[in-house]
């Protein structure tokens, strides 16, 4: 079973939450907005690459957007391996949280 | 959002991004551009973006080596592949450019050696010899040999002449340990000799060995020849001066002379020692070399003029110029002092009076041109083999493009495989080298060591031109090849373009051009060698043995030898002389005729009555020496046809004239006296029986053996104790030339090595046309063509191109080969048959190679050829 770390977590749930939209700059403006903290290029893509290679992410290069000439970027979508990990950490996480239910901010 | 990226930028960037994934990260780059814009302002964005590019170049150098490397692999394993699949072509292009490059190394191993003369010393280029050169009569003559006055002299006189050292070679009787008399080649020199060179002593002080007279010092071989022991420092060796002996006190061991150096001895005694004969303080006669050191910065050319001076001063005034007839003004440029860096004298020697064997510039030249062949030739058929193979090597071609091979990705391919086949062609050639080397060593006459290949400076060298001629040889292939466009390799059978054939077609003649030359190059080569050794002299060579009268006891035992040598049966004639033919003539002599004005340069040989009979010369007219005229001991002459050319007066009018006081009875025809090099010169025969210095003895036909023997008999009667020594004229005659055979044996060799590698190649490229038309011979055997029939189609087309190379090889041969024999005062035509010679060899060879395959194809079965259309 793979244990996701803290920020592959995030990127896997900002995937999921862009939808269609999650490609590199999306996944770290989002990141940076939520978590009101700033990620570098690097903190993200590097991750995010792990995770295309080890199945957890689908990736698809996008058409080059027609105006001001822009390029293409590829765009990255939770795979079924995805999500079958995130339901693992998840249930990890619950497990390892007994007791601890009612504590809130 | 404000301006967009320079696209330059972006460009750049690109170059550095892995290929597949340049367009994604190219976009990313592009979103953070326009962030940064937006935060910060173009101009931060744009450097924001450089600071990127660089930050990506390290990474961009490592990945490229990697895939670099990734990619090599593959390509050595597809290269493997083919070595596999077709043993026979990579057989054949390794064998020919292992050959190749065998005679290549072989050659470099030997201009390298050749070029190496003399550089070991530490002051080579300071160590000049002096060199007298006259140009006062229509022939320029330049003699290394100057008289012992020079050297010192030359000292005093020129700041910037620093040092000297005389060198002169004799042959002198010592006697050993044991008591033996025997003659030996000794050099008199200076001391100077150990400080301004670099020839060392083992044992023994450098500064002052050779400084005594009366000293001597040998190399260790020698040592144990004259003493038997290495342990020799202050022992004394005789030395037969005139009468008696002379006390040689050993100062020193010499170390042995490297091979390598222009001058070879063994035993040096000090040239002191002779002196007090009054041999040396004199300009008169030239008998020694003489090398002086220069200045650490003099210069060469601005001295050379003002040693003119010098010889007008000491050896030849102007006055004895003018007597000679000389009126011209110039006459500073007639008499000349030059000075021949010592680095040079091996491959630019003197034409006589050297101090030893030389080398030859025109034969470095010479190997060195067919070392560039053979790898030439070698070359082509590398190209020729690979883009014959092109049909094969099509579908490789199309497949790797079709998945997205760059063209550049296929060059480096098919360079690498080129590169690899020369390589391992050089593992192939340097074995040839280390089995074919003692032979080698045998034929050339040098001492080419392993060692001296396998160090740092020639390895490098050799693989560095392995690797080129892999690259230049793999060039046209990689370019050709990849020129393929796969969908046409695809759709079609046949390759486009009948232009590779006709490309093809050129380097197949080139190559015969090639070997024809050479073939009419070697063949003319020998006609001259042959004719140079049994060119008539003017005299018979054959069965006349030479003694040479070393002492004063042979000389005055002379009459009573010849007298019962007459006896003998086995013998016809014997006679004694000053020179014999093969002898170098010092000193020649201007004479006047009495009824002529002319003064000539004639050389003397003093001769006795049988002389002329001995070697058996022809009368041209008047009379031979006869012991009928008893005035013929009074002072007569004999001179020959070249002599009488000079003093341009007919035959009739010379005989019975005078010179210098002595009756003219006869002309002889011209008869070479010396080497075939040099024209035959006015020569004079004097009558005088008491200058006996070589005793001739021409034998009758019988058994040379037995009459040998007989004379030995009859020598040791009359000089009881003297060793017998003789030889004959014809092999001391074929010793001049013994340069001249070696260097036309390596020749023969080295151009049938190459014709070799032509056919290897014409074998290979015959294989693959057969094979590509073995359906058309199919259709054609089916249809009822005969045998023959088939054969001849095919070796038509090689025949047409050997004709066609023949054209063209011809005159090139003939140049060549006529520049060459310019150097023979005697020589050979570059006769037609050669030609035709050369002709019939190259399409035999031709023929013979084409036909195997040939014959192959038109026996094959035409069923086979014909099942899978």
């Amino acid at each position: 079973m793979k244990i996701l770390t803290r920020q592959e977590e995030l990127i896997l749930l900002t995937v999921h939450q862009l939808g269609d939209e999650s490609h590199l700059i999306n996944i770290r403006q989002y990141l940076i907005e939520n978590t009101d903290r700033d990620w570098s290029v690097s903190s993200v893509y590097v991750p995010l690459d792990r995770l295309a290679q080890i199945g957890c992410l689908n990736e698809r290069i996008g058409d080059p957007i027609g105006k001001r000439g822009r390029r293409a970027v590829k765009y990255y979508s939770l795979s079924e391996e995805g999500k079958e990990a995130l339901a693992n950490h998840r249930e990890l996480t619950n497990r390892f949280w007994e007791g601890l239910e009612g504590i809130s901010r | 959002m404000g301006k967009q990226i320079p696209a330059i930028l972006e460009k750049i960037l690109g170059l550095f991004l892995p290929e597949k994934d340049r367009e994604y990260l190219l976009g990313n780059y592009e979103y953070l551009f326009y962030e940064k814009e937006n935060e910060s302002g173009f101009f931060a964005a744009c450097l924001w973006y450089i600071w990127h590019i660089l930050k990506t170049a390290p990474s961009f150098i490592i990945h490229n080596i990697f895939w670099g490397g990734v990619m090599l692999k593959n390509y050595l394993k597809i290269t493997w592949r083919n070595f596999i699949r077709y043993k026979v072509y990579t057989g054949l292009n390794i064998f020919g450019l292992a050959i190749g490059l065998a005679a290549c190394i072989l050659i470099f191993l030997w201009v390298q050696d050749e070029l190496s003369y003399d550089k070991f010393h530490s002051r080579s280029g300071r160590i000049f010899r002096t060199e007298q050169r006259y140009s006062y009569t229509s022939e320029i003559e330049q003699w290394p040999i100057t008289s012992g006055a020079f050297g010192p002299t030359l000292v005093e006189e020129y700041p910037e002449i620093v040092d000297f050292t005389r060198i002169w070679r004799q042959g002198y009787r010592l006697k050993d340990y044991r008591n033996m008399v025997n003659q030996y080649d000794i050099v008199l020199t200076d001391n100077s000799i150990f400080t301004m060179f670099d020839f060392n002593l083992l044992i023994g002080d450098e500064s002052t060995a050779l400084v005594d007279p009366e000293t001597v010092v040998m190399t260790p071989e020698k040592a144990k020849l004259l003493f038997g022991t290495t342990d020799i420092i202050g022992k004394i060796l005789p030395v037969e001066w005139g009468d008696s002996y002379i006390d040689l006190k050993v100062t020193g061991l010499l170390e042995p002379v490297p091979h390598n150096s222009h001058a070879q001895f063994d035993i040096v005694i000090s040239i002191a020692t002779f002196k007090d004969g009054g041999n040396l303080d004199h300009f008169k006669w030239n008998f020694l070399y003489t090398y002086v050191l220069l200045e650490d910065n003099a210069n060469v050319s601005e001295l050379e003029p003002k040693l003119s001076a010098f010889m007008f001063k000491h050896r030849f005034p102007p006055e004895a110029l003018k007597a000679r007839g000389v009126t011209e003004d110039n006459i500073s440029d007639m008499v000349q002092l030059k000075l021949k860096p010592v680095t040079s004298i091996h491959l630019n020697p003197c034409d006589e009076w050297e101090i030893g064997p030389q080398g030859n510039s025109a034969s470095v030249f010479m190997f060195s041109a067919i070392a560039l062949l053979i790898l030439l030739i070698a070359c082509i058929n590398f190209i020729n083999l690979s883009t014959a193979r092109a049909k094969k090597k099509a579908k490789e071609v199309g497949m790797r493009k079709a998945i997205g091979a760059y063209t550049h990705q296929l060059w480096k391919q098919f360079l690498s495989e080129s590169v690899v086949i020369t390589l391992i062609s050089l593992i192939v050639a340097l074995l040839f080298v280390i089995i074919t080397l003692p032979s080698f060593n045998s034929i050339s006459g040098k001492l080419l060591s392993l060692g001296s290949i396998f160090n740092l400076e020639y390895m490098s060298i050799i693989i560095g031109v392995t690797v080129l001629t892999g690259l230049l040889a793999g060039l046209y292939p990689a370019v050709y090849l990849s020129s393929f466009s796969p969908t046409e390799i695809f759709r079609s059978r046949e390759i486009a373009g009948g232009g590779k054939s006709v490309f093809r077609r050129y380097m197949v003649v080139s190559q015969f051009v090639i070997s024809i030359t050479l073939i009419v190059s070697t063949i003319t080569i020998n006609n001259q060698m042959e004719y140079i050794q049994t060119k008539s002299l003017g005299f018979d060579r054959e069965n006349v043995i030479v003694i040479p009268a070393v002492n004063k006891t042979i000389r005055d035992n002379y009459n009573s030898l010849r007298d019962k040598l007459l006896s003998s049966s086995g013998i016809k004639y014997v006679s004694s002389s000053t020179r014999t033919p093969g002898d170098n003539h010092y000193g020649d002599q201007s004479y006047k005729l009495s009824n002529s004005d002319k003064n000539i340069n004639l050389t003397f040989i003093s001769v006795d009555f049988d002389f002329i009979n001995t070697y058996d010369i022809q009368l041209l007219a008047g009379r031979s020496f006869s012991r009928e005229f008893g005035t013929d001991t009074t002072g007569t002459l004999v001179i020959n046809e070249a002599a009488l050319r000079k003093f341009e007066i007919p035959a009739e009018e010379m005989i019975g004239s005078t010179l210098n006081g002595m009756k003219v009875v006869g002309v002889i025809k011209d008869f070479h006296f010396k080497s075939l090099h040099k024209e035959v010169e006015p020569l004079v025969l004097i009558l005088d029986e008491d200058s006996v210095d070589g005793i001739s003895v021409r034998l009758s036909s019988g058994n040379k053996i037995s009459i040998l023997k007989e004379i030995e008999r009859f020598w040791d009667e009359v000089n009881p104790g003297q060793d017998f020594r003789f030889n004959f004229i014809d092999e001391r005659l074929n010793e001049q030339y013994a340069a001249e055979v070696k260097t036309s044996t390596l020749f023969v060799i080295f151009s049938s090595l190459s014709i070799l590698v032509a056919c290897l190649g014409l074998f290979g490229l015959a294989a693959f046309t057969t094979e590509e038309k073995t359906k058309e011979i199919g259709v054609r055997k089916v249809l009822g063509a005969s045998i023959p029939n088939i054969f001849l189609n095919l070796v038509k087309q090689f025949t047409k191109w050997v004709i066609v190379a023949n054209l063209i090889a011809w005159p090139l041969a003939y140049y060549i080969m006529d520049k060459w024999l310019q150097n023979f005062a005697y020589r050979t035509e570059v006769s037609s048959w050669t030609f035709i010679i050369a002709a019939i060899v190259a399409l035999i060879i031709a023929i013979t190679t084409v036909s195997f395959q040939s014959v192959k194809a038109a026996l094959a079965n035409p069923i086979k050829s014909l099942k899978y259309e």
